[in-house]
């Protein structure tokens, strides 16, 4: 049985609202559904729901055991390893993804002239430093700082409304194209960030309220309001035609403010989520790691899976085309093993084990 | 360059050092020597700016293979 970490209800549901804002706060992951994205980020909440909600069934059928030790429990030593082994991958590859993406934000806005890896190797020094105090030290920074940006995105949102910029007319004609650009976006948004979830499995197990199942769906209903909220704006104010064509439109967005710089806003919401969220990724793969080991202690892979992070983040795409292509096509299918259909059978041979037991 | 790479990977097993004099375990001390020896080689791979396949390349040729 692992050891009980204190981790309070409201810092569970700010901790999972930072991993799922991560990045999606500045990116434009909906545009094959052009003025209808409003309808697909309505979807991938929904949908998002869903998922977090069995990932927390796997956990609760499981008590005590984390995703690693459910695998080896399921699928015997030798797959449950292997699978296993490839979860660890995946959560280093999101930190990789989500570092990359808030380096080249980084560099692309703002530092024009700063070598990508500086950026890039900065980021993660920072997180790296708090996943080494462990989750309760991250789940405490998210409970001071994912606050300030629920506020950052209502004020950009707000300031927007003052100034008259919103043209409900963005939002027509609904429905244009059918129902499988929305589906299409829908599952691109489902995928990232809602599928990412499976990640908690690895925390879950430390945290010990009975309202887990609560929080969990609270954090995915803010993040998916303030998703929604910022495709909405952005929509609004740039219209579908120009947000198809620009890289980070709340960045373009903020800008159109005369007299008033609130672009740094958008770069403390992406700092302050993207680092939650390597945060977590890098804690996973270092306690998945631990755990494999039969160790409990995370603290010794936590700089290796930083290095790798860092290398990763810069080995894996040429540029910042490159990675939002692969974002789009490939990423949604490379992920559906690791968050659809491994999940789904853990879920079906837990509860089959738990009513064999039972009858 | 490949001598600043090699110079901060020493700093960083050097702040390690004192955790695994603590605890010796033989498991931990292998995983480790071999994530810090991947990143050391990957990181060198990028320094000399030698072009290999990219992880990102063989899954979206495994994802269109599907």
């Amino acid at each position: 049985m692992p050891e009980y970490i204190r981790i309070s209800y409201i810092q569970l549901t700010l901790l999972l609202t930072g991993f799922l804002l991560g990045s999606s706060a500045i990116m434009n992951q909906s545009d094959t559904a052009r003025q209808d994205s409003w309808l697909a980020a309505i979807l991938a909440v929904i949908a998002g729901v869903a998922v977090i909600s069995m990932n927390v069934w796997i956990s609760l059928l499981n008590p005590g055991k984390s995703l690693i030790g459910i695998l080896k429990d399921k699928f015997g030593n030798v797959f449950g390893t292997v699978t296993a082994v490839l979860y660890i991958w995946y959560f280093i590859h999101i930190a990789a993804l989500v570092t990359r993406e808030l380096a080249e934000f980084m560099v692309t806005t703002t530092y024009a002239e700063t070598p990508i890896i500086f950026v890039a190797i900065c980021m993660v020094l920072v997180t790296a430093y708090l996943v080494r105090h462990g989750l309760e030290v991250i789940a405490r920074t998210s409970e001071i700082l994912i606050p300030l940006l629920i506020v950052s995105v209502i004020i950009i949102f707000l300031v927007m409304i003052n100034l008259h910029e919103y043209n409900i007319e963005n939002l027509l004609p609904f429905n244009e194209r059918g129902l499988k650009p929305i589906l299409h976006s829908s599952f691109i948004m489902t995928t990232f960030p809602y599928g990412e979830s499976i990640l908690f499995t690895m925390i879950f197990p430390y945290l010990y309220h009975r309202k887990l199942l609560k929080a969990s769906i609270l954090g995915v209903l803010i993040s998916g309001l303030l998703i929604l909220g910022i495709t909405l704006r952005d929509l609004m104010v740039l219209g579908p035609d120009l947000i198809s064509r620009v890289i980070f439109p709340p960045h373009i967005t903020t800008g159109l403010i005369p007299n008033l710089d609130i672009t740094p806003l958008v770069e403390v919401n992406l700092i302050i989520a993207g680092g939650i969220k390597i945060a977590i990724c890098i804690f996973a793969a270092a306690l998945g790691i631990a755990q494999l080991l039969g160790e409990h202690d995370h603290k010794p892979f936590v700089v290796p899976i930083s290095v790798l992070t860092v290398v990763l983040s810069i080995w894996i795409f040429d540029d910042i085309l490159a990675f939002f292509y692969w974002i789009n096509t490939v990423w949604p299918y490379y992920s559906i093993p690791f968050q659809f259909v491994i999940p789904v059978l853990l879920l079906l041979m837990s509860w089959l084990k738990t009513k064999q037991r039972t009858v | 360059m490949v001598i600043g790479v090699i110079l901060v990977f020493a700093i960083l097993m050097v702040i390690d050092i004192p955790y695994f004099l603590k605890n010796q375990n033989f498991k931990i001390i292998l995983a480790y020597s071999f994530l810090m020896t991947l990143g050391l080689a990957l990181s060198l791979i990028l320094a000399l700016d030698i072009s290999i396949t990219t992880p990102s390349q063989i899954i979206e040729s495994i994802v269109n293979m599907m």
